[in-house]
């Protein structure tokens, strides 16, 4: 917008320019013609008039002389005074005003035989103004000797007349000059006009042109024919890290990782296709790491249709080629979910399978410790009848939860007191954590409502979160031992406000980043080493806590811990 | 072949033409120039012999100049054109008389010294582009005399009277000749007179 003003101010000054162009033309033309006519035409048409009046005066002379010579002629004064007369009579035919307007004689009486100044006669008009006054020699005409000199006082109106016609063609003519210098002026005006018309819409044009493709996000990168970077938009330096100064003028392919581009045989080839279409492309960014682009380059042609120069088109591709990747693995996960649920199926038929057995050992060990009951018998099998005991339990246990998973999606909902299963659950734990030495406090409330939700699958989530929390508080403990407290508390209580009963596990144990913490809900997603975790624990969760109309929140802080806590809207009364 | 030629002929002969027919405009062209010139050297030279007699009579000392026998002598030099400056001693003697003092004329080369031995009272230049006009101008203003030459530029060489032709006809003088020759002509006479070298009137 700027710029457009400043581009009218110019045009405007443009305009006074030619205005003082043109009227100082008009100045200096007047003033020629008017020099034209003081100096130059003025003087000649008076000294023509002269010449011409001198000229004729002569001529009238004559008849003058002849009388004043006739010495003894009669009447000689008479004669000298009539020949006068005659010539005062003459007229200007334009003007029909006396060509002579007075004669005035001065005689020589040495030469003439008369008495003195008895000759000296004047005649005509006593004022003779605007006249123009020539002295005549008056010659004899016999003797050839001067007799005096006549004055004619001659009129001036025969220029003048010439003199105001001329003046009037000047004045014309200078009229005619400025009259068409105004019209010059008016057209070369009405052009500027139009032109600053034409200017301002191709200005307005080009900035929407320019601003259009400001705001497209490709990157656009003009390089010369040797494949140096001629020209860059901000975009294309913003996304490589770099500003527009460190990249003009070095060659495309410093900034590539396909070092060969536009260089050599590539330039070659690519002077002969004319253009490279949708080619893949690594751009290394200033700070190492790889920006992907989708590359299109074309040849530019200047007029005369020589190679002027490579016009290159880009698409950041980067986060399409990350999501194309994430694709791949989740593609890979999911083949090894299928492989790992058909091992889950196989696991529970074993399980089942295994029941039997188990159950035979365990009748076999029950009553092998009857026996040694009833002998008394203190000896060391009667131990290991215990022994026997314990692990078929421990094994029970263990398929007994393999079921469970097994099982997981066909439990029914029931309205029941949650704090059964949640002791079920952690009746597993309190000896591990004993046995660690890690804290386990319980902060149960009693007389909660009835919540509708599956037994067994409550039991799973309470040991999940369990065994993360375990995970979570030992592994900060390894690193860190000291004074370090390892704490889990478990809770569960009802919200004051809206009645919702609150479970919820906390620890403070390694914690989660961002990044994990965003991420921890998603299947195969763990930041155990390889072989140690599957990443399933929480999906199954959050998977679990959806098929009850629960939900799930997760708070984390890396480095001081976590906390899980699931709502449950508790069964309607009556 | 021969039509070629033949052409070569014709062109050859029309070129002589040309050039013999430019030859004769040029030689013509000249001589009508010439001819030109010459009349109007013979106008000059009538106007000339108008107004040489007012020049004598304006003369103050010019009744001192009389020859022993009591005439005004009047040379009419020329260089070799005795036939004009015949005709112009038969136009001079016609004004027999200057100032009352009768009139004789002798018609002398420009190159003749031995006839500058008489006393002249005046001299008349007959003939334009006087090759000796230098010794006579000179011989002029020793003897304080009027050297008048009628044609246009002589007055530049130092000739004490001559014309001025414009619009009409007037008397010129060379006022330094006048002041070197010591001739004395009359006021009225000098007031009507042109002068040369042209004086500034401011
Ligand atoms: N209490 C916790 N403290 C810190 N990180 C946790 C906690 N619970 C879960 N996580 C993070 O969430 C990830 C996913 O947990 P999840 O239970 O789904 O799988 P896992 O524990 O890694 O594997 P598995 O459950 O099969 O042993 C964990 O790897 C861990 O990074
Ligand atoms: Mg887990």
């Amino acid at each position: 917008m700027n710029s457009l003003r400043s581009f009218f101010n110019r045009s405007d000054s443009y305009h006074g320019r030619i205005t003082l162009i043109f009227i100082l033309l008009a100045a200096i033309l007047e003033g020629a013609l008017v020099s034209y006519w003081l100096f130059a035409l003025e003087p000649r048409l008076r000294a023509e008039a002269s010449a011409y009046s001198q000229a004729l005066s002569t001529a009238q002379a004559q008849i003058l002389a002849f009388e004043i010579a006739d010495e003894h002629g009669r009447q000689r004064e008479e004669k000298l005074n009539l020949a006068m007369d005659k010539i005062l009579l003459f007229r200007v035919p334009q003007s029909d005003k006396p060509f002579t307007k007075k004669i005035r004689l001065e005689l020589d009486y040495d030469v003439v035989d008369a008495p003195d100044r008895s000759l000296d006669f004047s005649l005509g008009d006593d004022d003779p103004s605007y006249c123009i006054t020539v002295p005549i020699a008056l010659f004899s005409p016999t003797s050839r000797e001067l007799l005096g000199i006549a004055h004619f006082s001659n009129n001036l109106d025969v220029i003048e007349n010439l003199e105001s016609e001329v003046r009037t063609k000047l004045t014309l003519a200078s009229a005619l000059i400025i009259l068409l210098l105004i019209v010059v002026w008016l057209t070369i005006s009405s052009l500027n006009a139009r032109l600053s018309n034409y200017a301002s819409d191709l200005a307005r044009a080009r900035e929407i042109t320019n601003k259009t493709i400001a705001s497209l996000q490709d990157a656009r990168i003009i390089l010369t024919p040797t494949g140096n970077i001629a020209e860059i938009n901000p975009y294309s330096a913003h996304i490589l890290g770099y500003n527009e100064k460190e990249i003009l003028g070095r060659h495309l392919s410093e900034f590539l990782k396909e070092s060969k581009l536009f260089r050599g045989k590539h330039l070659e080839t690519f002077i002969a296709e004319k253009s490279l279409a949708n080619t893949e492309l690594h751009f290394v960014n200033k700070d190492g790491s790889l920006t992907d682009m989708m590359f299109s380059a074309a040849m530019v042609l200047d007029p005369e249709g020589n190679f002027n120069g490579i016009i290159c088109i880009g698409k950041d591709i980067t986060a399409l080629n990350e999501a194309k990747r994430e694709i791949e693995d989740k593609q890979t996960q999911m083949i090894h979910a299928g492989r790992l649920s058909a091992l889950g199926e196989m696991a529970t038929g074993i399980a089942h399978e295994l029941n039997q057995p188990l159950y035979i050992i365990r009748l076999a060990a029950d009553s092998l410790r009857d026996y040694f009951t009833r002998n008394a018998n203190e000896a060391i099998e009667a131990t290991d009848v215990n022994k026997i005991i314990g692990q078929v339990e421990r094994a029970t246990t263990i398929i007994t939860n393999m079921r469970s998973f097994g099982r997981a999606d066909t439990g029914k909902m029931e309205p029941l007191n949650i704090t059964n299963p949640l002791h079920l659950a952690l009746s597993f734990f309190r000896e591990q954590f004993k046995k660690s030495n890690l804290v386990l406090r319980e902060e149960i409330d009693t007389n909660l409502p009835l919540i509708k939700a599956n037994a067994q699958k409550f039991e799973q989530i309470v040991i999940n979160f369990l065994s993360n929390a375990r995970y979570a508080v030992s592994t900060r403990q390894e690193s860190e031992g000291g004074g370090y407290i390892p704490t889990v508390v478990i809770r569960l209580y009802q919200d004051e406000s809206d009645r919702r009963l609150i479970f919820e596990v906390e620890d403070n144990g390694i914690g989660m980043n961002a990044q994990e913490l965003d991420r921890c809900l998603e299947p195969f997603f763990t930041s155990k080493e390889v072989g140690r975790g599957t990443g399933l624990g929480l999906s199954i969760v959050h998977g679990l806590v959806k098929e009850m109309g629960m939900e799930l929140v997760v708070g984390s802080s890396l480095g001081k811990g976590s906390i899980f806590r699931i709502f449950m809207a508790p069964v309607a009364e009556g | 072949m021969h039509l070629i030629k033949g052409k070569i002929a014709i062109g050859k002969t029309s070129t002589w033409l040309c050039i013999c027919s430019m030859l004769l405009i040029c030689l013509v062209k000249a001589s009508v120039a010439g001819q030109d010139q010459d009349t109007h050297s013979a106008r000059l030279l009538h106007a000339g012999l108008d107004l040489f007699p007012s020049f004598l009579a304006a003369d103050q000392q010019i009744a001192d100049k009389q020859d022993n026998d009591g005439n005004l002598v009047i040379y009419i030099v020329h260089h070799n054109d005795s036939r004009t400056a015949q005709i112009v001693a038969t136009r001079l003697l016609d004004i027999k008389k200057i100032k009352g003092v009768p009139m004789k004329v002798v018609i002398v080369r420009d190159d003749d010294d031995d006839l500058y031995s008489l006393q002249p009272a005046g001299i008349f230049i007959a003939q334009p582009h006087l090759p000796h006009l230098a010794a006579v101008v000179k011989y002029g203003k020793q003897k304080s005399i009027i050297t008048f030459s009628p044609f246009a530029g002589d007055v530049t060489l130092g000739v004490a009277g001559s014309i001025a032709v414009t619009a009409r006809i007037l008397p010129q003088v060379n006022t330094t000749t006048l002041a070197d020759s010591k001739l004395d002509l009359k006021p009225f006479f000098l007031r009507i007179a042109s002068r040369y070298p042209e004086v500034e009137l401011n």
